[in-house]
């Protein structure tokens, strides 16, 4: 994930610099020579569709990033605590007093995409 | 002169290419779809060596150092459950029994031969695991097959066929593969919704643990004055238990002390259609249940034998949510599916009576 944002990062700055070689040919068409302008359309091109796929990449991989949440609730008073999920955690595990004197159990543990 | 002669070149150049197409079109489709195919086929192999390699930094972690650890592994990756003779259709329920009885127990024995020391939750969420694993391996070999005996054959209707379905085969290795990491953290599954509502039942009425049976909890509780009898699997390592099994055993021994359910209750995941939205809640009758068979006949056949009425409830899911971590929708609807038990009980059955509440499905991550 973090690769694909790098890496896009990387060829959206080239796209960029490509482009702006593009318009100052626009502008002093006479003093850069035709040979070299059409390399540097045909590396725009190819740093186009490079950062396009890696964009839509990093987008796929982002849209499936998701947290693991537990959900705390006391048994006595109905307070909620929603925390990370952490290793060992179960559904009815009973993780101790609450402070109203009730018990503190995991209600329900489940992800949510971020 | 030089524009006619270039003319001429693209000329024959755009005749030669037309020609290629013309002649050469379907190999090109070939071509392209072998692509996708063999695109698809890598990132099946690499999920099946992902999965392996959670599985031995899984048993690793338990304190295995056995040198060859990755050879029994592929080994048990190959395992495989012969299904009983279906031309003879009498008794194959009870053989399909046997042989997932039989199939589990090997499956346990392998693993207590491969950590001696490991404890019962955590040989049923490596049993899982394996389960997945070797779903996951199996649909990568099938596509293998048939993408090697696609080209061996220059089959284009079989190398299409499986073109198409390559949407269909990444979803379920990717379920799969979701599935394996959920184990192997203990996380609740979608499928287990059942198990989380009889789960909240029981801690919310203070309800008793009378038994465990197969793997199957028994617990009681007095709703509104009803006597309900609360069941799902043991957890929370991930089992299913054999709810089909205690529920008739339930019933029957009731009924030799002349004592009858009124109603039988079952909450389970089903798999929703395209459009549908996850977490719904729907109700019908009948055995709730998504075995292959053999608990639910026993359902059916209790209740059909005492004329309990069953009401069933599901949750809809997909079949990636499933076997996937349990989703915020999922475990939202189990606070509903509790609210809606409670009004069954009030409306459909009287002070007094006996109730069978079943949550039905993989108890990974769920206590009771």
């Amino acid at each position: 994930m973090k690769a694909y944002l790098i890496a896009t990062a990387i060829f959206s700055v080239l796209v960029s610099l490509l482009v702006i070689l593009l318009l100052l040919y626009a502008t002093f068409p006479k003093e850069i020579p035709s040979k070299v302008i059409r390399i540097v359309t045909l590396l725009t091109l190819i740093a186009a569709i490079f950062s396009i796929t890696l964009q839509h990449r990093a987008l796929r991989l982002a849209k499936k990033e998701e947290r693991k949440i537990t959900l705390i609730e006391c048994t006595n008073c109905g307070y909620k605590l929603e925390r990370p999920f952490r290793e060992g955690d179960y559904v009815l595990k009973t993780l101790g007093r609450c402070s109203c004197g009730g018990m503190l159990y995991v209600d329900s543990i489940y992800t949510e995409k971020k | 002169m030089l524009i006619s002669s270039w003319d001429s070149l693209w000329y024959l150049i755009s005749t030669i290419l037309f020609i290629i197409f013309i002649l050469f079109n379907q190999r090109i489709q070939v071509f392209l779809w072998l692509q996708e195919i063999n695109q698809v086929l890598r990132r099946l192999e690499n999920m099946v060596k992902k999965s392996k390699d959670i599985l031995i930094s899984q048993l690793k972690s338990y304190g295995i150092s056995s040198p060859n650890l990755s050879h029994k592994i592929s080994e048990l990756l190959e395992f495989f459950v012969i299904s009983p003779v279906e031309r003879d259709p009498f008794g194959v329920l009870r053989r399909l029994e046997h042989l997932l009885d039989t199939e589990r127990q090997r499956l346990h024995e392998i693993i207590r031969g491969l950590v001696p020391r490991i404890d019962g939750i955590r040989i049923r969420n490596i049993e899982n695991m394996i389960e997945a694993a070797i779903a996951l391996n199996s649909l990568y070999k099938l596509t293998r097959h048939y993408a090697l005996l696609g080209k061996k054959t220059k089959s284009v209707f079989m190398i299409m066929q499986l073109e198409m379905m390559l949407p269909q085969i990444t979803r379920f290795a990717e379920a799969y593969y979701n599935a394996i990491v959920s184990f192997k953290d203990g996380l609740p599954i979608g499928d287990g919704v059942g198990a989380l509502v009889v789960g909240k039942l029981i801690r919310r009425n203070k309800a008793i643990i009378r038994s465990v049976k197969d793997n199957t909890v028994i617990a009681e509780a007095n709703i509104f004055n009803r006597k309900v009898f609360l069941i799902k699997a043991l957890g929370p390592g991930g089992e299913v238990g054999k709810p089909g099994k205690v529920i008739e055993e339930l019933v029957d021994n009731h009924a030799r002390h002349d004592q009858h359910v009124a109603r039988i209750i079952m909450i389970d995941a089903a798999q929703k259609l395209e459009g549908e939205k996850s977490g719904e809640i729907v109700e019908g009758v009948g055995a709730a249940i998504g075995d292959q068979g053999p608990e639910k006949i026993r359902i059916e056949e209790v209740a059909t034998r005492y004329g309990i009425p069953i009401d069933a409830i599901i949750v809809k899911e997909s079949f990636e949510e499933a076997i996937s971590p349990m989703t915020k929708e999922i475990a939202d609807a189990a606070n509903n599916v509790v609210n809606r038990i409670y009004d069954i009980i009030k409306t459909r059955t009287k002070e007094g009576d006996i109730v069978i509440v079943a949550g039905i499905g993989n108890t990974i991550g769920i206590a009771q």
